[in-house]
C-alpha cells in the first residue's frame, strides 16, 4: 500500500475507538474499543513509510506536491511512541502502582523509557530539535489550543440554545450484568 | 498566497476540528446527543478542511513535521514524571 489513504482512515478508527474507551465500561462500544484501535493501528502501519510522498494520496488533495521529510519523521514517532508508552505501562506496573513492586518490570520499563528519550531527541531523522523547529511547530499548536477553546464554546452554545436533556435511558439487561459483574469484581461481592 | 504561520495555525485548528467531529460520531446516542452541537462541529470541520485543503503542499506538510518533531519532547517531560513516581514508590522510601 504506498497512499496514506489506509492510514488517514486507520487514524480515524484509532481516534473513534479512543473515544469508545471514555464511554464508560456499560456500553458495547466500549467492550469493542481496544480490538478497534489495534485494527486502526494495523491500518496505519500498512503504509509504507518508505514511499515517496508527493506521488501519493496527500498531493493529489492539496493540489500541490513537493518533497518532504514527513514519512520518515512520522515512522521515528511511531517507534519512540511505542517504546515510551510499553516503557511507562511495564515501569507503572513494576513500580507497585497497578501491582506488587517488581525490579524486573521496572528495570526492562525503564531502560525502555530512556531507548524512546534517546531515540526521540538525539536520533531524529531532522537532527537536533532548533528554534526553527519550534518556531515552524508553534502556530500548529496554537491552532490546536484555539480549536480546543473553538469546541468549549459550540458546547456551550449549543447547551444554550437547547432545552435540557431529560434523564438519560436507563441500563438495559447486557449493561446492567456488565456492571454488576465489575461491581463484584472490585467490591468482592457475588454480583447480587 | 497564505502565509505560512497562518497555515500552520489552520493545519492545528483542522486536526482538533476533525476529531473532536470524529468523537460526537462516536459516542453518539440517540435522544442524548446534541444535535446543535453535531451540526456546528460538521460545520466547524467543514470549513477548516476547506481551508486547508487549499493551501500549499510543502507548507502542510512542513508544519505537520515539524509538530511532529517537537512531540519528541513529550518523552522526556515523560521520563521525568516517571522518575518522581518510581522515586515516590520505593520500598521504605514513606
Amino acid at each position: 500500500m504506498s497512499t496514506p489513504l489506509p492510514a488517514i482512515i486507520g487514524v480515524a478508527i484509532c481516534v473513534a475507538s479512543l473515544s469508545w474507551n471514555r464511554m464508560g465500561p456499560a456500553y458495547r462500544r466500549r467492550r469493542i474499543a481496544p480490538s478497534t484501535f489495534i485494527i486502526g493501528l494495523i491500518l496505519i502501519l500498512s503504509w509504507d513509510f518508505d514511499s515517496e510522498i508527493t506521488d501519493d494520496f496527500l498531493c493529489s488533495f492539496y493540489d500541490s506536491c513537493g518533497t518532504s521529510d514527513l514519512s520518515s519523521v512520522l515512522r521515528y514517532t511511531v517507534i519512540w511512541l511505542a517504546l515510551l508508552i510499553s516503557g511507562v505501562a511495564l515501569a507503572l506496573n513494576g513500580a507497585g502502582s497497578y501491582g506488587d513492586y517488581s525490579i524486573p518490570s521496572l528495570s526492562v520499563g525503564w531502560i525502555m523509557i530512556l531507548a524512546s528519550v534517546i531515540l526521540s531527541l538525539v536520533f531524529h531523522p531532522s537532527g537536533l530539535l532548533t528554534v526553527d523547529t519550534l518556531i515552524k511547530s508553534l502556530p500548529v499548536i496554537v491552532g490546536i489550543v484555539i480549536g480546543l477553546l473553538a469546541i468549549i464554546g459550540l458546547t456551550a452554545l449549543s447547551e444554550n440554545f437547547e432545552p435540557p436533556l431529560p434523564p438519560a435511558p436507563g441500563l438495559d439487561d447486557d449493561e446492567r450484568d456488565a456492571m454488576l459483574s465489575i461491581l463484584a469484581k472490585h467490591l468482592g461481592g457475588g454480583g447480587e | 498566497m497564505t502565509p505560512a504561520p497562518l497555515s500552520g495555525f489552520i493545519v492545528g485548528y483542522s486536526i482538533i476540528a476533525l476529531a473532536f467531529s470524529i468523537h460526537l460520531f462516536a459516542t453518539y446516542r440517540s435522544g442524548s446527543s446534541s444535535k446543535i452541537l453535531i451540526f456546528t462541529s460538521l460545520l466547524n470541520t467543514a470549513l477548516s478542511i476547506w481551508l486547508s485543503s487549499r493551501l500549499s503542499n510543502d507548507i502542510v506538510q512542513g508544519s505537520i513535521s515539524a509538530t511532529f518533531s517537537m512531540l519528541s519532547l513529550s518523552s522526556l517531560l515523560a521520563s521525568f514524571v516517571m522518575l518522581k513516581i518510581t522515586m515516590n514508590r520505593v520500598p521504605g522510601s514513606s
